[in-house]
């Protein structure tokens, strides 16, 4: 070899190498170093998965604590939660709790006033009959409906929701003690703490002991988390990130494209083939969506099809009609709002009922809303850039 | 070998250790690099949907190289789809006015060739690529 072959050889081996260095060292930069397109997500606060961060890096640590922080305080099977404490305190037994809570429930008691009770924390008792909770959900198990008894018992106890006060440093001291002799819950802001009273009970038919009405914020936790991470993205040098908590997703600082599920998914069509996965796509910048459906837990007792949308009037699931919303997607700037409306919306039961709604309620936080019913039929209403998968779908049509 | 400063190009140009040839080679270097990674790490390109009587029929990848022969009632090759380097169009069509042949080359998201006598429509669709899915 001359020597001017050599040093071909050379100067093209070293620019590979050089190129090849440079590359490698920008690559392997963690995700959060590289300032952009930070993924973090799973299927609830304590299954952190698909995510390309981890929580050794500034960023992803607070994450990963922003997460923690709401799930050891609102995990109902957790027994050192303060959600947990509280549905297993005694009558006038003060919960001391961390004003975390306390926000939570104070949003819980707006959204469900602003919805008629339709969004309801108390609903647990009722949710855990018909076996939809957290512990015993299993659509594989053999399941029977609920006794009318229990379902009373159930509905008598969400009812308690309704009658939540709160004190705070105005608070009269007259009030305070009206609020004593007639709330069901009573949140002391000042002291930090939650107590069930003797009205949050109910004489319980097959023991002794009372029955008191539990919480369960899993309704609103996951938006209000998603909506932390999202503060943490644009307090962080992040350039843009996407969070999905759940189901709960806030973006930051870029057009992120997110699917939406087919509700209909699990369903095959008359050939035979399944449903496609996706519904549709919208894409989010800086704001957060949430979406309830009928069909994310549910189960078959012979023909019949129970879900895990529980109507606290009825007592029963949200029934079912051609027309019937079976799922609803919530999106806006509170993360907290769109995850307790997003259920609301599916036990308003109507198109109609819901565009009423929304005409009058929460203008300035909800942005848009996707309704899907039964019928294949789906609303867009607001305004949000969304593409439907129609080159896949079947028989899916737009109510105008 | 003198080298004068005023005539640096020259001098590569003569030298013994800097032909053109190695720039050059570098310059190529660079191309084959820059188009591997373009590769690796561009995202899957859209797709060209065939819809015949309003139902989709046929998909292929846009990137994808391919003749299509789409038989319509009962007639061969009634149209013929071409799939070239990013580019659709209509080949030939049995149609009598052969506007969709006339449409010329479509490669956008959105657009669409359309055979009206013979209900058949062809369509770039986006690649549908989602970040996340809720």
């Amino acid at each position: 070899m001359d020597k001017t072959k050599k040093k071909q050889i050379t100067v093209i081996a070293v620019t590979i190498v050089i190129l090849a260095v440079i590359l490698g060292l920008y690559l392997g930069l963690p995700v959060d170093k590289r300032y952009t397109n930070i993924i973090f997500g799973g299927l609830s606060m304590q299954t952190v998965i698909n995510t390309n961060i981890t929580n050794q890096t500034p960023v992803g640590n607070k994450l990963y604590e922003a997460v923690t922080k709401v799930d050891k305080l609102v995990n109902p099977k957790m027994e050192t939660s303060d959600i947990y404490l509280i549905n297993h305190s005694k009558v006038n037994q003060p919960i001391k709790v961390d004003s975390l809570t306390i926000e939570l429930l104070e949003i819980s008691k707006d959204v469900f006033d602003r919805t008629g009770g339709l969004y309801n924390p108390a609903s647990y008792t009722l949710v855990d009959i018909w076996g939809f909770s957290a512990e015993k959900f299993n659509p594989q198990i053999e399941h029977t409906v609920p006794s009318d008894k229990d379902i009373e018992l159930g509905k008598q106890l969400a009812q308690k929701f309704a009658d939540i006060q709160f004190i705070d440093k105005t608070t009269s001291a007259e009030q305070i003690a009206q609020y004593k002799a007639n709330a069901t819950f009573l949140v002391d802001k000042v002291n930090n703490t939650v107590t069930r009273t003797d009205n949050c009970f109910i004489n319980n038919p097959y023991a002794d002991e009372k029955l008191g009405a539990m919480i369960d914020l899993g309704g609103i936790a996951k938006g209000y988390a998603s909506e932390l991470c999202y503060n943490v993205f644009k307090g962080s040098v992040a350039k843009n990130g996407l969070v999905n908590i759940g189901g709960n997703v806030y973006s930051y600082n870029k057009d992120w494209k997110v699917g939406i599920e087919n509700p209909f998914k699990n369903n095959k069509l008359d050939n035979g083939e399944q449903e496609t996965n996706i519904f549709g796509v919208i894409t989010l910048n800086n704001l957060s969506v949430s979406c309830s459906g009928v069909y994310e837990r549910n189960y078959k007792i012979g023909n019949d099809f129970y879900h895990h949308i529980i109507n606290t009037s009825t007592g029963k699931p949200q029934e079912i009609q051609d027309n019937s919303i079976v799922m609803a997607g919530v999106i806006g700037k509170n993360g907290a709002i769109c995850d307790a409306v997003a259920t609301s919306l599916v036990l308003m039961g109507s198109v109609e009922k819901v565009e009423q709604f929304i005409s009058t309620n929460y203008t300035e936080e909800i942005q848009a809303v996707i309704l899907v019913t039964n019928s294949k039929q789906y609303k867009i209403i607001g305004n949000i850039p969304f593409i439907l998968n129609d080159t896949e779908l079947v028989g899916f049509s737009e109510i105008k | 070998m003198k080298y004068d400063n005023t005539n640096i190009i020259e001098n590569i140009k003569a030298s013994k250790y800097f032909r053109k040839a190695d720039i050059l080679i570098v310059i190529f270097m660079l191309f084959m690099f820059v188009g591997m990674m373009m590769l690796i790490f561009m995202p899957s390109g859209e797709k060209v949907i065939i819809k015949v009587n309003g139902t989709v029929k046929y998909t292929y990848n846009l990137n994808e190289n391919r003749v299509i022969n789409l038989e319509i009632n009962g007639e061969k090759n009634a149209n013929v789809v071409v799939i070239e380097n990013g580019y659709v169009y209509m080949k030939s069509a049995t149609c009598k006015n052969e506007v969709c042949v006339n449409t010329g080359k479509i490669h956008r998201v959105g657009e669409t060739i359309a055979c009206l006598p013979h209900n058949v429509v062809v369509e770039i669709v986006g690649k549908g690529g989602m970040d996340t899915v809720v």
